[in-house]
């Protein structure tokens, strides 16, 4: 799991993960 | 302005933050602020071209870290506080049209990391004392946006049901030779069968003996971890691969996308021992009672507290069990 953090420009944080293992595949199923 | 008004009468704080008033409503697809930023397009929540999975601070949160003394000073009897607390919100998937049902167990999977992540950091913040993970999902629930996403209040206090459900847990204990109650529950569950939903390695979801919603569902680890950061990775899976099979079978019980409000119930972070007491689990109320009949928290729910059900759990446990297609016993 990759975390990056930044501050908007409003001062607010948000915080990015990312994922890069095969589980990310979607499986549109329902 | 946040602040926090003590109700003597029921033993609670109520949280009052007025600039929610104008937080955005039921905008347009195209206007989503919870869309990616497009190149030429209007400036959303989320400065980038696309995204995983994402997490921002509320822009109308109901408690802030930085919440003043309130010019309302209450009574000693009526006292007041800071509404001190940290609202985010945990964006699933760039796509708008998504749902957690219709996500990959990956995903789901990649999302249990990040509510893991969320209850560990959140919870080491010095006035945060219970994390509380949840989602509204559907406009008969009131949400305001329908890009999927769900939300995190930090609270500066355990909040009454949660505190309720861990002073049941700790007399059961003291009076049961320091057993779980929650883990006799889910004993009892098995045993019986008939509220089952479905099982995984690690995870059981059943509709409870007691449900309060016609089609509530609880989703509990088979072991007593006291909180989503104390699952292992195998436990984590098994919990997506739950929760995968459980929302698919909500969408399929009556064809179509199932509004529903999704909580999650965890040790506090207070700095308390709740091994034993506390014991992970998250718990879905829809409000629909049939395809198109909502059960409303009236009269008797709301004023007494006292829910009045119109169908038995082994009923709806067995409609819910079809609706997943597998035999849960």
């Amino acid at each position: 799991m990759k975390k990056e953090r930044e501050i908007k420009e409003d001062g607010r944080y948000i915080i990015f993960f990312e994922f890069d293992d095969e589980t990310e595949e979607e499986e549109e199923d329902t | 302005m946040n602040q926090l008004r003590w109700d003597p009468t029921l033993r609670e704080w109520v949280a009052y933050a007025t600039h929610r008033q104008d937080r955005t409503f039921l905008p347009p697809a195209e206007y989503c602020p919870l869309d990616p930023t497009k190149p030429g397009g209007f400036p959303t929540e989320v400065p980038r071209e696309s995204y995983d999975i994402v997490v921002f601070e509320n822009r109308f949160p109901s408690f802030t870290p930085g919440a003043p003394e309130p010019e309302e000073v209450g009574s000693p009897l009526t006292p007041t506080a800071p509404g001190r607390g940290i609202c985010e919100v945990v964006l699933y998937s760039e796509d708008h049209y998504a749902t957690l049902a219709g996500m990959s167990e990956g995903r789901i999977r990649n999302l249990v990391e990040v509510w893991a992540d969320r209850y560990r950091e959140l919870g080491s913040v010095d006035f945060v004392e219970y994390v509380f993970i949840f989602e509204n999902k559907g406009e008969a629930i009131g949400v305001t946006l329908h890009h999927p996403h769900g939300q995190i209040y930090a609270y500066p206090f355990i909040p009454p049901r949660p505190k309720k459900e861990l002073e049941a847990a700790t007399e059961y204990r003291s009076e049961n030779e320091h057993r779980c109650l929650h883990c006799d529950l889910l004993s009892q569950e098995h045993e019986d069968g008939r509220r089952l939903v479905t099982k995984g390695d690690h995870f059981t979801a059943f509709v409870p003996f007691y449900a309060h919603f016609p089609y509530e569902a609880h989703v509990y680890a088979r072991r007593c971890a006291p909180s989503i950061a104390d699952l292992s990775a195998e436990e984590r899976r098994d919990l997506a691969r739950v929760l995968k099979r459980l929302l698919v079978g909500y969408d399929r019980l009556f064809g179509f996308s199932l509004p529903y409000m999704m909580v999650m119930h965890q040790a506090p972070t207070d700095g308390g021992d709740y091994e034993g007491v506390a014991h992970f689990h998250i718990e879905f109320y829809p409000p629909n009672r049939t395809a198109d009949k909502l059960k409303y928290l009236a009269g008797s729910e709301t004023g007494a507290g006292a829910y009045v059900m119109d169908a038995l759990p082994e009923q709806t446990a067995g409609r819910l069990r079809e609706a997943v297609g597998g035999k849960a016993r």
